[in-house]
C-alpha cells in the first residue's frame, strides 16, 4: 500500500471524527461536556494528521479570509486547495417572516487528479438545513433524514470506497458542511443546500442577510406576506424589484454596491409594529400547526422620569472568551457603564470557574464608580472553565434591598451545568431581571433563553464577536422599562396545545415574540395575546382558521423543532427515556429536522452493496411509514377542485419498487419518481360527471423487499357555484360594498360594466364577509360582483349604483 | 399494446386442434389475420397500450376481458381472438369492466354502460351513459412479473388477466407454463398524447404523464419512449435546432434528441405553455402557474431573462399563444390575458365572459385568440376585448384548441372538430390533441391515439 494511499486512509478516518461529530442543529445543544472533550480529541486528531503528512506538506497559503461557501480539496498527496467556484446561485423565499434559501455552487476541478473534499456553506445566525445534494457527474445525489445511528453505519460502511456517501452536519451557527468524493479530474461539482430560518422584526423592517461568495452570484427573491409590502431596499447591491400584487413582490439582485459583502435587504411590512399576526398550515386529518407573532415598537419619548435600575455585569472570562470574543465583550461592558446615569447603580461580577465580584453590592454611579468598573473591567483577562449556576447564583444574592429594579446583565460564550443553572432560577423568588448575551457559536442557547424566560428578561444571541459592539444597543434598549408585562397567550373557541416557548417573558421595546403550537377547530377562531402596559391592560387578536387545509409547512416544521428541543430540554433535566428519544426521532424523520438523533444522509445508490441496501431499504420504510401517520405523504396540488387534472405527489422511497394510485372513479396510475422534486408524481383527470363530494385515493407502494405499504389522500369535489349576497352604498366619488358568502371564498372582484379595467379585489373581513370600495364617476353605474371559491367556482351579481 | 388495423374486427382463425392447444396457439406466435371477419366503413389506425385487463368473465364458450385498448373476446371453441371498439358501437375502448348478468352480456366503459344489439350479426353494442365503474386493484399478486388483475376459470384451465401483459392462459397451475394469448406489439403510452411536433426528421408526441415518445413521420405506431427526465408534458415548440418541452417538472430543451437540459426558472415548480413572437425570434416565452418568462434561447447557455409574476393577478396559467405582436395567456383565474409587451389586460368573467376558467388558447394571427374554456365551450376574444362564441363543437366541456393549417381544431369531451371536419369511431370521445400529419390526421384521446386519413375524415 503506497504512503499517499495510507495517508488518504488516514486522513478519512481522522477526518471523520474531527468532521463527523454528532449533528446539532441550531437549536439543540450538545452536552456541554461532550462537546469540549470533541474538541480536544478533534485537536489530537489534527495534530496527527499534520505529523503524518510531514513529507507531503507544502508551504502553508496565506490565511484567507472565511468564505460564505468552499471547496476545499485535496488529493492523495497533496496539500488542500479551494477549488474556484465557478457559479453561484441563491433563491430565496420570504414568507412573512420566514425564509427559505436554495444555494446551488458549482466548482472545478482544474487538476488533472482525482480529489476529494469538504464543502462548507455559512447561512447565518439561525439557520437550519432542510436538505441537501450533490451531483456525481449528471447523477443527482438527494440527502434523506434517517437515524443517526443506523445512517453512521451506512455512511462508514461505504466511505473509503469508490463514491462516498455525503453527511450534512451543522458546524456552528448557520454553518454547515459535508464531505465530498470523488472529484473527478476536470470535473465541474455542483453541490445544493437548502436552508430554512425565522427573521425578526424589531420595530422597523425586516432584515435577512446572507453570506455571498462570488459577486456575480444569480440571486432571486421572492417576497409574499398577507399583511402586504411596503417596501424592499437592500443597502448592499442594486435591486430590481417586480410587485406582481401588494402581498407578492419578486426581486432580482443585480450589482453590488462598492463596500459591500454580505447580501443584506431590508423589507417592510403594512400594518402597524404592535398587531399580532398569526399564520396556519393543516395538512388534511391533523390539527393545524399555528404561528404568531407580536412586535413592538421603538422606545417612544417619554416625559415620565426614568427610575434608576441596579445593574450587575456578569461577564464569562473562561478561556474560551480569549481573543477577538473578551475584546468585545469588554468593550460592550464599558458601553453599557458609560450609558448608565446618576440615577442607576452598577457592580460588576467576572467568572470562570471562580465567581470574582468586584463589590459586593451595586454601587450608584458616580465618576468614580464608573472609572473603577472599567478598571477592573480592563484587567480581565479569559482562563479556567464556565460556572454559569454560580455566576447567576451569586448575581441574584447580591443585589440592594432597595426600589430600584435589580437586572442582571449575563455575558457568556460557552456551555454549562443547565440543570443547576435552572435551578438556581427556580430557587430564586426575587424580581431580579436576568438579561443573558450569548456570543459566539458554541453558546448553550437553549439554556441561556431558559433563564431570561424564567427570571423575565430576554436573550440576546451575537453569532458574531465582531458585531457585539453594533448589537449591544439593541440590549441596552431592553433595560429600559418593558413595553409590555405579563404576556399570556390563548384563543377564544379553541384550546392551544403544545405552545413553545411555554412561558412568555415581557416585552421591550424593537422587541418581537413568536411562537408556535397545535390546535384543533371547527372554524375561525381568534388568537390573543393579553399584557400589561405600564399597568394597564392591553390586548391584541387575530383570527386564523385551522379547520381550513391551508399551506404553510414551514410553521409546521418550526413547531417540530421546538418540540424536539423541549423533549431534549425535559432530557437534560431527567435524563434520556425511550418514550421522549422516539418522539424526537419521529419528528426529526417527519419533519427533516437534524438533532441528535437524526442525521442527514445522501448515498449514492449504484454504490451500495447487499447489507446497505437492506439498511437504506429498511430506514426508508421506517421513514415513510412515520410520513404516513404523521403528515401527508402524499398531496394533491389541489385539494379543492371542480373536474381538471391535479398533479399528486407521494413522498416514498426512491428504489420503491411501484407506486400505484387507485382513484375512486375507475382507474389507476403509476407513479413516476421525478429527481428535481424528489417525489413520486403523476398527474390526473378528474372526469366531468363525478358528483360533487369527498373522495379518496389510495397509493400503494411496493418496496424492493416485497413490501407494501399505503396511504392515502383526500380531495373534494365541489362543482357548486357560492351563494352570495351583496350590498353596495353610493358613496361621493365611488360606492362601498359588502359582500356574503356561504363559504370560504378564494377571492370576490368587482368591475365596472363600463369599463372593465377599473376593477378592484374586495377584502376579507373574516366571517365569510368582504368588502371594499370601487371609485367610480358621477352617473349611473352597474357593478359587476364576480366571487370565486377555493375550487375556482364562480357566482356573478349585478348590483346598480347612482353615484351622485 | 394492440394495433387494429382497418377494420372493426381482427380474428384470427387456426387449425383444428384440441381446446387447449388452440387457445395457445392465440399467443404471440399464431399469424396475423389474413382473413377478416366482417368489414365495415374505413375507420382511423389506432395506437393504444390495450396490456391493461380490468376484469375478466366467462359466458359459454367466450371469455371477455375488459383491457384499456378495447373488449376482447376469447372463442375457446372456433378458436378466435376477437376485439371490438368504437367501431362497433362502444363509446370508449377505455373498456372498466365487463359482467354476465342473468346471461346478457354488459360491458361498462369511462362513461357508460353497453349491451350487444339484438341483431347478433352485426355484433353491435349500444351505450347508455352512467357514473364511471370502480377499477378493481391492480395489486394482485404477481405473475410473469406483472401483477395479475383477473382471473376466469374454464373448464381447460385459467385465463389471468394482467396489469401491462394482456391475458394468458394457464392449464396446469404453472406459472412458468402460463402462454400469452395476445400479441406481444410495440409499446405505447397509457397516458394520453397532449401535443406534437416534428422535430428533426420525427414526429415527437408529448404525453399527460408518461414523457416523450418518438416515431417516425410515416408511422406513429412506431413510437418508443424517448425517456425524457420529465413525465407531464404540457407543451412542446421547436425552434431552428431545439425543441422545447414544457412539463409539469420543469421548462427542458434538447438539442441532439437524447440528452435534456433543463432551464432553471427561479420558484417555478412547473411549466405549462410556450409560444413565441414573431419579432422577436431569440426570446422564447413560457408560462408557469403564476408567472410569465421570457427565455433567452439564442445563446449557448439558455436562460430566464425576464419574468413577470401573477400577471392580471392570477394564480394559475395554463397555456399561451402568440397572435400578431400579442401574447395571450389563458389562467383558471384570469380567462385569457392579453400582453402587449407592457400591459396586461384579462378578458374573464369580470369582462363578461361567461367564465374566468382558460384551459388552454389559440392565437387566430391576426391579434386576437381562441379561449377554451373547462365547460363553457370556446370563446372567440378580439384584442380590442370583444368576444363571441364559437358555434356547433360537439360539446362544452374543452380539452384543446389549436390552429392547424389554419383551421381552428377542437378537442372536447364529447368529441373532436376540426372547422367542419369531425372525426368519427375516436377510441374515447374525451379528446385531446389534434395534429396535422401529412394529409391525415393525429387525434389524442384519452384511450389511446387515432389516426386518420384524409379519407375517413368527415366533412
Amino acid at each position: 500500500m503506497c504512503v499517499g494511499m495510507l495517508n488518504r486512509r488516514l486522513i478519512k478516518t481522522l477526518t471523520n471524527s474531527l468532521f463527523h461529530a454528532p449533528t446539532v442543529s441550531s437549536i439543540v445543544s450538545v452536552h456541554p461536556r461532550a462537546r469540549r472533550l470533541r474538541h480536544t480529541l478533534a485537536a489530537a486528531a489534527l495534530a496527527l494528521t499534520l505529523a503524518s503528512l510531514a513529507v507531503d506538506v507544502t508551504p502553508a497559503r496565506a490565511q484567507e479570509a472565511p468564505r460564505a461557501a468552499g471547496l476545499d480539496a485535496h488529493a492523495e498527496e497533496g496539500a488542500s486547495v479551494h477549488l474556484p467556484l465557478l457559479s453561484e446561485q441563491i433563491a430565496i423565499r420570504l414568507d412573512g417572516e420566514h425564509a427559505a434559501a436554495t444555494y446551488t455552487h458549482v466548482f472545478q476541478n482544474e487538476s488533472q487528479a482525482r480529489l476529494e473534499g469538504n464543502y462548507h456553506l455559512m447561512v447565518g445566525e439561525g439557520a437550519t438545513a432542510t436538505g441537501f445534494a450533490y451531483w456525481n457527474g449528471e447523477q443527482k445525489i438527494v440527502g434523506e433524514v434517517f437515524e443517526r445511528e443506523a445512517a453512521r453505519q451506512v455512511y462508514d460502511a461505504l466511505t473509503g470506497l469508490r463514491r462516498d456517501p455525503g453527511l450534512l452536519e451543522q458546524t456552528g451557527e448557520g454553518a454547515f458542511s459535508f464531505h465530498v468524493f470523488p472529484i473527478e479530474p476536470g470535473e465541474r461539482k455542483r453541490v445544493q443546500v437548502m436552508t430554512s430560518r425565522w427573521l425578526t422584526r424589531r420595530g422597523g423592517p425586516v432584515e435577512y442577510r446572507a453570506h455571498v461568495t462570488r459577486p456575480d452570484a444569480s440571486i432571486a427573491i421572492d417576497l409574499e406576506d398577507a399583511r402586504g409590502i411596503k417596501s424592499i431596499t437592500s443597502p448592499s447591491h442594486d435591486l430590481e424589484i417586480v410587485q406582481s400584487s401588494p402581498t407578492h413582490w419578486h426581486a432580482a439582485v443585480k450589482t453590488k454596491k462598492p463596500g459591500a459583502d454580505d447580501l443584506v435587504l431590508d423589507y417592510e411590512l403594512n400594518g402597524a409594529p404592535n398587531a399580532l399576526f398569526a399564520q396556519v398550515h393543516r395538512d388534511p386529518g391533523q390539527p393545524a400547526f399555528f404561528t404568531a407573532s407580536f412586535a413592538t415598537p421603538p422606545t417612544p419619548a417619554t416625559t415620565t422620569p426614568k427610575v434608576g435600575n441596579d445593574v450587575t455585569l456578569v461577564l464569562d472570562r473562561s478561556g474560551s472568551m480569549g481573543g477577538d470574543s473578551m475584546i468585545s465583550a469588554k468593550k460592550a461592558a464599558v458601553a453599557i457603564i458609560d450609558k448608565l446615569g446618576a440615577d442607576d447603580s452598577v457592580n460588576v461580577i467576572a467568572f470562570d470557574d471562580k465567581i470574582e465580584p468586584l463589590w459586593s453590592q451595586p454601587k450608584p454611579v458616580t465618576d468614580q464608580v464608573r472609572k473603577d468598573a472599567k478598571d477592573y473591567i480592563a484587567t480581565l483577562d479569559a482562563r479556567g472553565g464556565t460556572e454559569i449556576a454560580k455566576a447567576l447564583e451569586k448575581a441574584l444574592a447580591s443585589q440592594k434591598a432597595d426600589a430600584h429594579p435589580d437586572v442582571i446583565l449575563f455575558l457568556t460564550d460557552g456551555e454549562s451545568d443547565g440543570p443547576s443553572a435552572i435551578k438556581v432560577a427556580t430557587d430564586d423568588k426575587s424580581a431580579a431581571r436576568v438579561f443573558t448575551v450569548g456570543i459566539g457559536t458554541g453558546v448553550d442557547k437553549a439554556l441561556l433563553s431558559r433563564l431570561a424566560q424564567m427570571k423575565h428578561g430576554r436573550f440576546n444571541f451575537i453569532a458574531d464577536v465582531h458585531a457585539v459592539e453594533t448589537e449591544f444597543p439593541r440590549v441596552l434598549s431592553q433595560l429600559d422599562e418593558p413595553a409590555i408585562t405579563d404576556v399570556k397567550l390563548h384563543a377564544e373557541g379553541a384550546q392551544l396545545d403544545r405552545v413553545y416557548p411555554s412561558t412568555l417573558g415581557d416585552l421591550f421595546p424593537s422587541d418581537e415574540i413568536r411562537v408556535f403550537g397545535r390546535v384543533t377547530a371547527q372554524g375561525p377562531i381568534k388568537v390573543v395575546l393579553e399584557g400589561k402596559d405600564k399597568g394597564t391592560p392591553v390586548r391584541y387578536e387575530s383570527t386564523i382558521d385551522p379547520s381550513q387545509t391551508t399551506s404553510a409547512p414551514q410553521v409546521a416544521r418550526a413547531w417540530a423543532s421546538a418540540r424536539v428541543e423541549d423533549l431534549m430540554e425535559d432530557m437534560r433535566q431527567k435524563g434520556e427515556s425511550d418514550d421522549l428519544k422516539n418522539e424526537a426521532i419521529e419528528l426529526g424523520l417527519a419533519y427533516e429536522l437534524v438533532t441528535p438523533y437524526t442525521s442527514f444522509l445522501a448515498v449514492p445508490e449504484k454504490e451500495m452493496n447487499d447489507a446497505t441496501q437492506v439498511a437504506v431499504g429498511s430506514m426508508r420504510a421506517k421513514r415513510q411509514a412515520i410520513l404516513a401517520s404523521h403528515k401527508d405523504a402524499a398531496a394533491l396540488s389541489r385539494m379543492n377542485m371542480p373536474p381538471g387534472d391535479p398533479v399528486l405527489r407521494v413522498h416514498a422511497p426512491r428504489n420503491a419498487v411501484r407506486v400505484i394510485a387507485m382513484f375512486p372513479f375507475g382507474t389507476t396510475q403509476d407513479l413516476a419518481y421525478d429527481d428535481f422534486s424528489e417525489a413520486w408524481s403523476t398527474r390526473f383527470l378528474v372526469p366531468k360527471g363525478v358528483p360533487d363530494g369527498d373522495y379518496e385515493v389510495s397509493i400503494v407502494i411496493t418496496l424492493p423487499n416485497g413490501n407494501v405499504t399505503a396511504t392515502s389522500v383526500h380531495y373534494t369535489i365541489d362543482s357548486k357555484a357560492p351563494a352570495i349576497d351583496v350590498v353596495a352604498k353610493a358613496g361621493a366619488a365611488g360606492a362601498d360594498l359588502r359582500v356574503t358568502l356561504d363559504e370560504a371564498a378564494d377571492e370576490v372582484r368587482v368591475a365596472d360594466e363600463l369599463d372593465t379595467t377599473n376593477r378592484v379585489v374586495l377584502k376579507d373581513s373574516g366571517n365569510g364577509v368582504f368588502e371594499g370600495k370601487i371609485t367610480l364617476a358621477r352617473g349611473h353605474h352597474s357593478l359587476r360582483v364576480v366571487v370565486a371559491d377555493k375550487a375556482h367556482n364562480e357566482a356573478e351579481r349585478i348590483v346598480e349604483v347612482d353615484i351622485q | 399494446m394492440r394495433r387494429l388495423s382497418f377494420a372493426i374486427v381482427v380474428a384470427t382463425l387456426f387449425a383444428m386442434g384440441t381446446p387447449e392447444k388452440a387457445i395457445t396457439e392465440l399467443g404471440t406466435n399464431a399469424p396475423q389475420s389474413t382473413s377478416v371477419h366482417e368489414a365495415r366503413h374505413t375507420g382511423p389506425t389506432v395506437w393504444a397500450h390495450g396490456g391493461e385487463v380490468r376484469a375478466l368473465a366467462t359466458q359459454g364458450d367466450f371469455v371477455w376481458a375488459a383491457t384499456n385498448g378495447g373488449l376482447v373476446r376469447y372463442d375457446q371453441k372456433a378458436r378466435e381472438r376477437v376485439v371490438f371498439d368504437a367501431t362497433t358501437g362502444l363509446d370508449s375502448i377505455d373498456v372498466r369492466g365487463v359482467r354476465v348478468v342473468a346471461g346478457e352480456l354488459i360491458v361498462d366503459t369511462a362513461e357508460s354502460a353497453c349491451k350487444l344489439d339484438n341483431d347478433q350479426q352485426r355484433r353491435h353494442f349500444v351505450c347508455v351513459a352512467q357514473i364511471a365503474v370502480a377499477a378493481n386493484a391492480p395489486t394482485g399478486p404477481i405473475f410473469r412479473d406483472d401483477h395479475a388483475t383477473a382471473r376466469a376459470v374454464v373448464t381447460a384451465g385459467t385465463f389471468i388477466g394482467t396489469r401491462d401483459s394482456g391475458v394468458w392462459f394457464l392449464s396446469n397451475g404453472e406459472p412458468s407454463s402460463a402462454v400469452r394469448l395476445d400479441p406481444a406489439e410495440k409499446q405505447a403510452p397509457r397516458s394520453f398524447v397532449k401535443k406534437a411536433v416534428s422535430y428533426k426528421g420525427h414526429l415527437w408526441l408529448g404525453t399527460f404523464a408518461d414523457g416523450v415518445w418518438r416515431a417516425s413521420a410515416d408511422d406513429v405506431t412506431s413510437a418508443e419512449d424517448a425517456h425524457a427526465p420529465f413525465r407531464m408534458v404540457n407543451d412542446m415548440l421547436v425552434s431552428g435546432d431545439t425543441m422545447f418541452v414544457a412539463a409539469n417538472e420543469g421548462l427542458f430543451f434538447t438539442r441532439d434528441t437524447r440528452t435534456w437540459t433543463r432551464v432553471d426558472l427561479v420558484g417555478a415548480q412547473g411549466v405549462t405553455g410556450l409560444a413565441m413572437l414573431a419579432k422577436e425570434p431569440g426570446m422564447l416565452y413560457a408560462t408557469s402557474t403564476a408567472a410569465l418568462w421570457k427565455v433567452r434561447i439564442d445563446q449557448k447557455i439558455v436562460h430566464a431573462h425576464t419574468s413577470w409574476w401573477r400577471p392580471a393577478g392570477t394564480k394559475s396559467l395554463q397555456a399561451i399563444s402568440s397572435s400578431g405582436a400579442s401574447l395571450y395567456l389563458a389562467s383558471e383565474d384570469r380567462g385569457l390575458i392579453r400582453f402587449d409587451g407592457s400591459r396586461f389586460t384579462a378578458n374573464d368573467k369580470l369582462s363578461g365572459l361567461p367564465t374566468s376558467w382558460a384551459v388552454d388558447v389559440a392565437g387566430d394571427g391576426v391579434g386576437g385568440a381562441f379561449m377554451a374554456t373547462l365547460r363553457d365551450g370556446v370563446m372567440h376574444v378580439n384584442g380590442d376585448g370583444t368576444w363571441s362564441k364559437v358555434q356547433g363543437l360537439p360539446g362544452e366541456w374543452i380539452s384543446s384548441v389549436s390552429m392547424q393549417d389554419g383551421v381552428l381544431c377542437v378537442g372536447t369531451q364529447s368529441g373532436a372538430q376540426c372547422d367542419a371536419h369531425t372525426f368519427a369511431a375516436l377510441p374515447d370521445p374525451r379528446a385531446h390533441a389534434i395534429v396535422k400529419v401529412g394529409d391525415g390526421w393525429l387525434i389524442g384521446t384519452e384511450a389511446g391515439t387515432a389516426l386518420y386519413s384524409r379519407a375517413n375524415v368527415r366533412s
